[in-house]
């Protein structure tokens, strides 16, 4: 404990360590504010940046910016219906219909405080239980990622569908069949390329998210000749009491968010839409989601918070990153001679609970920071439409190519940005689109190395986490169904006879 | 006043764009350096090389800035560099995984056109996790000449230098197992842990940590030499498979490099800086930390290395049908005729 006070004592008290903290928050929001910036390459960025620079200031900087990126999502999220991360695209479900509906200071300012909430819970975890928690990582071997990201998918497209469940399901299989695109991880050998050398490098995830959050955007904007003014006077202050009411939904996707976190290499986006999910089901206003939950809005923001501390758990005690910036934070961690992992504790002795220190006030740093770039933001809906759209449609060509420096990456965007112009006129929803993309990679591969290693299909079944995940795959397809629903519903009477 | 200072400013900017490409290599270096790393931020290329351009700094007397470029294997970065003036002002930061680029159909150049300054490498461990029923080398052995291709093996991606070894120990030892990809160092390790698979190849760097908390337990080191680590001593492969001795070294490296035609009179100052840096501090942490082995080699030295381990990279490559161009068109001569 001494560790951990100390190193808040440290910064505290250092006014230049105290300056970094916050001008980097203020960057990670910025970053995660803006689609096609990520956390991952913000802290990719800074690792260079950072390396001259004395240990605990670096990781004070990448910390900061950290938490700040997966918090910065939602703003945009909320203002414009465009996530600027992929984490935050569950919180769009919700947050865009509060702002049209007047309340958008609000959504940014219940998200603030379910991501300050999200990041310290995680951070509880972190410093409590890191070691016993760690070996619930090795629990996860190729079928079930397989099966997670298979999980992810449905989910998205089950909660998603504001119209029937089965579009949310074909949008999601959409984008895991344009993930296959491309290179395949396991032989090297080239999918659905048609020989086109720019097909190879496949369709990566940002261009596709920009591209088909923001062109429909874009382009239905066009449309509207007088800009509908939303009214933005409401405090972006919510009172505590209405945080507090939440606190039942925020503990448990606290909960949720953390245990995805430390599964490696799923991440926030992750963390965000499984909570949003069990936020849904156990809420007594189902009929609210998708229409501007304050519920839906909290989960998903506490959810992604909560993934960052629940992601360092496997990272600082495995040495094997829970999620994309922590892959980047490992190397950051080593190029300043940090060898995380199982012996870390006696290397570098309350190492731990220094970083708890530093995500600590990372998050105290945030619940000012927000406010200040938020306020920034809002003022973007005061901008009419006819200016807004075309800074926004540059902004996006410049996120896609941004990201790999590609002009193919900017085709991705405008052609997928078109067709789900189309396809949002059909009722078919954005969100599950966008995780298949992201998950399909995940869930291809090792669909196939699993039946590889086994040989059969049989440890799917006899593994204990596959088979409860292939008992809640089966659940939720079965759910759709009026006879099995009835079967239920029955029951359900004759229980209260 | 104000505009005059920006005119000249730009006159000077204009000016110092139109010197680029002429390399006054009299006065070299006048700018700061980039070095143009092929892979992503984190991994053993990438750090060596940050080490090795906070160590030079001094002897160039400019800025040395490290950036990642990672994609198509490193192909992306390979191009962009080759592509640049010979001015000496952007170096290629890569490891041993760039002798495969060429039969990959990545990038048309081979060892032959860099001038190659390798800062280090860590030796590859085969290791199994700690309740595995294998205790040493041999008793794997004896099993998988048991049950040919019924045991399972990570080398992280195919194509790198922990899967190129394992192929030579298929090719000369007539041992099969069962080779599962997986998509890096850690991945591979994960999947031992976790019970996937049953040995996992990959570098002493990144399965350090666990070999001494006892997770996993090394049963060979693939080298002519046993390998002290940690308190424990692990055997040389060729303990136990004398016929890889003709394959050796087959090593991990990661260090830079600079197109071969830059002008002679830069790559004399850049190799004499590269052997003053070696010895310092950030190239010696360096080496702590990933488990690595300083080698210090540049001039012909390096491309001897680079050259012998090309061919063994591209004919295996070739062999396991991985390739996608023939060496014979690059002129690279099968090292196993």
């Amino acid at each position: 404990m001494e560790h951990f006070i100390s190193s808040i004592v440290n910064i505290i008290t250092n006014p230049v360590t105290l300056t970094t903290l916050f001008l980097a928050n203020i960057l990670g929001i910025i970053i995660g504010a803006l689609p096609g910036l990520t956390a991952t390459m913000g802290i990719a960025l800074l690792t260079g940046l950072t390396y001259g620079l004395p240990t605990e200031i670096a990781l004070v900087i990448l910390m900061s910016l950290y938490v700040g990126a997966i918090y910065g999502g939602s703003i945009t999220a909320i203002l414009l219906n465009i996530p600027g991360t992929g984490s935050a695209a569950a919180t769009a479900l919700d947050g865009y219909p509060l702002a049209t509906r007047g309340r958008a200071g609000f959504a940014i300012g219940i998200t603030r405080m379910a991501s300050v909430f999200g990041t310290l819970f995680g951070l509880i975890m972190l410093m409590t239980i890191a070691p016993q928690l760690a070996r619930f990582a090795l629990l996860f071997t190729s079928a079930e990622y397989a099966l997670l990201g298979f999980f992810g998918v449905l989910i998205s497209g089950f909660v998603a569908g504001e119209d029937l469940k089965i579009k949310g399901w074909i949008a999601g299989f959409l984008g895991m069949l344009l993930s296959t695109v491309g290179i395949d991880e396991l032989h090297g050998y080239a999918r659905f390329t048609f020989g086109s050398p720019l097909l190879m490098i496949g369709i990566s995830f940002v261009p596709a998210m920009i591209g088909v959050f923001s062109i429909p955007q874009i382009l239905d904007n066009l449309k509207l000749t007088l800009p509908p003014r939303i009214p933005t006077s409401d405090s972006m202050f919510p009172k505590w009491s209405q945080f507090l009411r939440q606190l039942p939904n925020a503990i448990r996707s606290g909960l949720i968010g953390t245990g995805v976190g430390i599964i490696p290499g799923v991440g926030e986006d992750i963390g965000a839409w499984m909570s949003y999910f069990a936020a849904r089901g156990m809420s007594r206003k189902k009929e609210e989601f998708g229409r501007g939950s304050v519920e839906g809005v909290v989960a998903a923001e506490t959810g992604n918070n909560a993934a960052i501390g629940g992601a360092l758990i496997p990272l600082l005690t495995l040495s094997i990153p829970g999620s994309p910036p922590t892959a980047v934070l490992l190397g950051a961690l080593l190029l300043h001679g940090v060898r995380p992992g199982p012996m870390l504790g006696f290397e570098f002795p309350g190492f731990i609970q220094e970083m708890g220190g530093i995500l600590f006030m990372a998050s105290l740093a945030l619940s000012i920071c927000g406010v200040f770039v938020a306020r920034f933001f809002i003022k973007v809906l005061d901008t009419p439409l006819r200016i807004l759209m075309p800074i926004i449609a540059v902004l996006s060509v410049m996120g896609a190519y941004a990201i790999h420096i590609r002009i193919f990456d900017v085709f991705v965007m405008v052609v997928l940005g078109l067709l789900f112009f189309v396809l949002l006129k059909l009722r078919y929803p954005v969100a599950p689109f966008v995780l298949g993309v992201i998950l399909g990679p995940m869930i291809d591969a090792n669909l196939r190395r699993a039946f590889w290693v086994h040989r059969s299909f049989v440890p799917f079944l006899t593994r204990p986490v596959s088979l409860i995940l292939v008992v809640a795959i089966v659940l939720l397809i079965l759910a759709q169904f009026k006879w099995f629903q009835n079967l239920f519903f029955h029951q359900g009477k004759t229980q209260k006879e | 006043m104000i505009k005059k200072y920006v005119l000249g400013l730009l006159v000077a900017l204009l000016m110092m764009s139109l010197s680029v490409g002429v390399a006054f290599g009299a006065d070299w270096p006048t700018r700061p350096i980039n070095i143009i790393v092929f892979s992503a931020a984190g991994g053993s290329t990438d750090l060596s090389n940050r080490a090795i351009a906070e160590a030079i700094k001094p002897y160039l007397g400019v800025e040395v800035v490290v950036s990642n470029m990672p994609g198509a294997l490193g192909g992306t970065a390979t191009a962009y560099v080759w592509s640049a003036p010979r001015d000496g002002y952007i170096w290629y930061g890569a490891s041993e995984g760039f002798l495969g680029l060429a039969v990959l159909g990545a990038h048309h150049t081979t060892a032959e056109d860099w001038e190659l300054f390798l800062v280090g490498g860590t030796p590859g461990v085969i290791s199994v996790r700690k309740d595995s029923p294998f205790e040493d080398f041999q008793q794997l052995l004896d099993a998988v000449a048991a049950s040919p291709g019924g045991l399972t093996i990570a080398t992280s991606i195919p194509g790198c230098i922990w899967n190129i070894q394992y192929l030579t120990l298929e090719k000369y030892g007539g041992y099969d197992l069962e080779f599962i990809p997986y998509p890096g160092s850690h991945p591979s390790i994960v999947a031992a842990l976790a019970g996937e698979i049953d040995v996992v190849w990959t570098g002493l760097g990144e399965q350090s940590e666990f070999l001494k908390a006892g997770e996993l337990r090394p049963l060979a080191i693939y080298d002519t030499k046993p390998h002290e680590f940690a308190g424990m001593t692990i055997p040389p492969i060729t303990d136990y498979v004398p016929e890889l001795v003709e394959i050796m070294p087959l090593l991990q490296f990661v260090g830079f490099g600079l197109p071969s035609d830059t002008p002679p009179e830069i790559l004399e100052k850049v190799t004499e800086a590269f052997h003053q840096a070696m010895q310092k501090e950030p190239v010696q942490r360096f080496a702590e930390t990933v488990a690595s082995t300083l080698y210090g080699y540049s001039g012909e030295k390096a491309r001897e290395l680079a050259k012998r381990q090309q061919a063994i990279f591209a004919w295996l490559l070739w062999e396991e049908g991985l390739a996608r161009v023939s060496p014979e068109e690059f002129g690279i001569p099968n090292p196993f005729e």
